[in-house]
């Protein structure tokens, strides 16, 4: 279990995460939307530790990070056990495509039986076949995603993090990235995903998190798409369908 | 008397400075890159402390002219401490200060520049720092200070000649000397202009092998 609470996070003198908590549990999918600027992508950040919150609790398996504590050691099996698929997809420039989803492999120590066949699944399955050999710089955006999201699984993490996983892909990968979340939900995968996607968060999700100017505002299972608790969520419902 | 009838009939005295010449460079590149590379990396880990005052000198020596550094290593310097050195060894000391020093800012600058996003990636990646180093950040600096680096290799083959005036008998001495015997300048500059160029090219050859062995475009379109 991946447990965060009174998470807050300023820069400057704008604070942009007002102390959230939440619990990301293994084998359910969590969407987490909101409008532009409500701080979705800072809090991936932080939950993957990529910056440490100012202050707030993080709980990972057994371990108890306190960020009151200005000393925080980040635990060693921290990354790749949480990972990330950045929204920008930071795909390793210089390295090839096959290249950007083996060098993590080589240096975690995954089953090679799992993850060929795992590995070989997935390209099939996203048509990537015969752009393994290619750069970042000679596809288009959408097979970069495809790679950043295939990259991410090959880790076999406990908790993956999305943010936009579905951006730059047309309705026909977007069905097969939900297919594949799925599927690694099955596998016992905790996954949030940040998405402005309601359609998508309301076919995947087990859970939704409304997050506005850095607060949560709902919070609950899918549910509360239907039936929305509070006038803001409803009207920024209203808005988008 | 032509200027390759010149280098043909002086070819000894040609090929003792181009000695010398070479051997300064064989000292002051290694010692330049390897202390340069060291030193930027160590002020960008810690800019406040080590970067500022790297920085500092970088700054100072950037400002000073090398003849006056060589000068005041060669006479001055010495007299002070009471010690006669090789002004060779000299040479290699004055040139060599330079050289970290513009490199070292080169190498910091390309830290300071270095897309983070990539670190990121790699580290939830859970790749461990020395992979980060290796694999990642390494291979793209090295495209992206390539240029500015071959630059300084360049002008500091250049700024050997200085070391003429401090009795170093390298390129231009020579020519010097020949100009002295023969009085042929033109042909005589002529030549010399011709084994700097020949050098610079070698160097220019190296950095395009390195390029192309090691490093690709990575640019978006």
């Amino acid at each position: 279990m991946l447990n965060f609470s009174d998470i807050k996070k300023s820069y400057g003198k704008t604070e942009i995460i007002k102390g959230v908590s939440g619990e990301i549990h293994q084998g359910e999918i969590t969407a987490l939307i909101g409008p532009s600027g409500s701080g979705k992508s800072t809090l991936i950040r932080l939950l993957s530790l990529l910056e440490n919150p100012d202050s707030g609790k993080i709980e990972y398996d057994n371990g108890l990070l306190d960020f009151s504590n200005k000393k925080i050691t980040i635990p060693s099996d921290y990354w790749p056990n949480v990972t990330v698929v950045f929204q920008q997809l930071y795909l390793w420039p210089h390295l090839t495509m096959m290249d950007n989803i083996l060098l993590p492999h080589k240096n975690n120590s995954s089953d090679e039986k799992w993850f060929k066949e795992k590995l070989d699944y997935l390209i099939n399955f996203f048509e990537l076949n015969e752009y393994l050999g290619r750069y970042p710089n000679q596809l288009s955006i959408g097979q970069r995603q495809r790679i950043a999201i295939i990259r991410a699984i090959m880790l076999n993490p406990k908790y993956i993090l999305f943010d936009e996983v579905t951006a730059s892909l047309d309705i026909e990968h977007i069905q097969k990235v939900k297919e594949v979340l799925l599927k690694e939900k099955a596998e016992g995968k905790g996954i949030i995903i940040a998405t402005h996607l309601i359609g998508f968060a309301k076919a995947i999700s087990d859970n939704i998190w409304f997050l506005e100017k850095g607060k949560f505002i709902e919070q609950g299972t899918k549910e509360i798409l239907n039936k929305p608790k509070t006038e803001r969520f409803s009207k920024f419902l209203s808005l988008i369908e | 008397m032509g200027v390759f009838e010149i280098i043909s009939d002086y070819r000894n005295l040609f090929l003792e400075g181009l000695g010398n010449t070479l051997l300064l460079v064989a000292y002051i590149y290694p010692i330049g890159l390897v202390i340069g590379t060291i030193l930027g990396t160590i002020s960008y880990k810690y800019k406040y402390s080590i970067g500022i005052l790297s920085r500092g000198f970088s700054t100072i020596v950037a400002a000073t002219p090398i003849l006056v550094i060589l000068f005041w290593l060669h006479y001055p310097l010495q007299y002070m401490l009471d010690v006669v050195i090789d002004p060779f060894y000299t040479s290699v000391f004055a040139i060599s200060l330079v050289a970290i020093f513009l490199i070292s800012d080169i190498i910091y600058n390309s830290l300071v520049e270095f897309p983070q996003q990539y670190v990121a990636s790699a580290k939830v990646c859970g790749l461990d720092s020395l992979t980060i180093v290796r694999k990642i950040q390494l291979p793209i600096i090295v495209r992206q200070v390539l240029p500015s680096i071959l630059n300084i290799l360049v002008i500091i083959l250049q700024t050997t000649l200085f070391t003429s005036l401090i009795s170093v008998n390298e390129l231009f001495r020579v020519s010097q000397q020949i100009n002295a015997e023969i009085y042929r300048p033109v042909e005589i500059y002529t030549a010399l202009g011709i084994f700097y160029v020949g050098i610079s090219l070698l160097i220019f050859a190296m950095a395009h092998f390195i390029k192309i062995r090691f490093t690709r475009n990575i640019s978006e379109v």
